[in-house]
């Protein structure tokens, strides 16, 4: 996985360059699969060096969340929590967030284990394996500054419209 | 009805749910049976002499010595037969290697170490912070829904 400030830069980009509404929605929809399926595995893998009494499919059973029939389903599960006027848009916006987020991840390569992209109906593993599974540490200071430049320019967009 | 109305989303979501813990399940279910893997391998050592084995970005636990190091993820402490002159303890490696029964250890045909490691980690818990200090700059709660500000 590339870390959650590329991924966060990337999306926000991704939405807030064409000027599309639900910018935040689609942003929370990209960290979702790390948040949701990388964290509690990450931190239960490292517990479990002290604590060897938690069960390793503990470990496991958060996996599916980082792979787009996971990102679908909580997805639409999140969408709940959101007013039923605007359900269907903030699904879109969260599942295109994370959709974005696994085609970011494609990218990388990691020794030929790739991700599970068809997961639970096929165990065929895909990755293009064009950068590093660090390099992205490499653009972060050129990402970074240049979302800071487009949330400053958006900013005063919306003040001009405003303002007109 | 759409699938996404408040009517009947009690029985929509609690399916879902259910899906998502099944998917949860039959994953684990699979990665603690996968015919691949140094666990898979010591169940019948001698059968799978010389399997092809695979650890993408796993951590170095200890340097044993100048040629032999153990590395760890889910599975803590994995013996390793392989250039150990220029780790360290803390190090994050990724190795295609071979099983030798005969110890048991993984023999290291290919291994990369990943320098970088530690600051993509850094980065990842950085962005983790940001993001959960910015939730509530980006949404509120209005009668008990989440609405996107702006």
């Amino acid at each position: 996985m590339a870390d959650l400030i590329t991924h966060t830069c990337v999306a926000y980009l991704v939405k807030a360059i064409p000027g599309r509404p639900n910018v935040a929605t689609f942003v929370l929809g990209t960290c979702l699969p790390d948040l949701l399926g990388r964290v509690p595995g990450m931190g239960l893998t490292w517990l479990r060096w002290s604590i060897p009494a938690i069960p390793e499919w503990a470990v496991y059973v958060w996996a599916p969340l980082h792979m787009p029939a996971g990102i679908l389903l909580s997805s639409f599960l999140l969408s709940f929590l959101f007013p039923e006027a605007g359900r269907r848009a903030v699904f879109l916006n969260l599942l295109g967030g994370g959709l974005l987020h696994i085609a970011v991840d494609l990218l990388q390569r990691h020794f030929g284990v790739g991700y599970l992209l068809f997961f639970p109906f096929s165990w065929w593993d895909f990755e293009l394996g064009w950068i590093g599974s660090e390099d992205t540490v490499r653009i972060v200071p050129f990402l970074v500054p240049l979302t800071a430049g487009v949330a400053l320019w958006r900013r005063r967009v919306r003040a001009r419209s405003a303002a007109a | 009805m759409s699938l996404f109305d408040d009517r009947g989303a009690v029985v929509r979501v609690g399916v879902a749910a259910l899906l998502l813990a099944a998917l949860g399940g039959w994953y684990a279910y699979w990665a603690l049976g996968a015919e691949q893997g140094w666990r898979w391998a010591m169940r019948d050592p001698v059968a799978r002499d010389g399997a092809p084995m695979v650890f993408p970005l796993w951590e170095v636990t200890k340097v044993v010595g100048p040629d032999h190091y153990e590395i760890s993820k889910v599975i803590k402490d994995i013996p390793l037969a392989g250039d150990a002159r220029d780790l360290r303890v803390g190090d994050t490696v990724s190795v295609l290697g071979r099983f030798d029964a005969s110890v048991p250890i993984v023999r290291v045909e290919v291994r990369e170490l990943h320098p970088l490691r530690r600051y993509k980690e850094i980065l990842g818990v950085l962005g983790l912070a940001l993001v959960v200090c910015w939730v509530p700059f980006a949404f509120r709660v209005v009668r008990g829904r989440l609405v996107e500000r702006g």
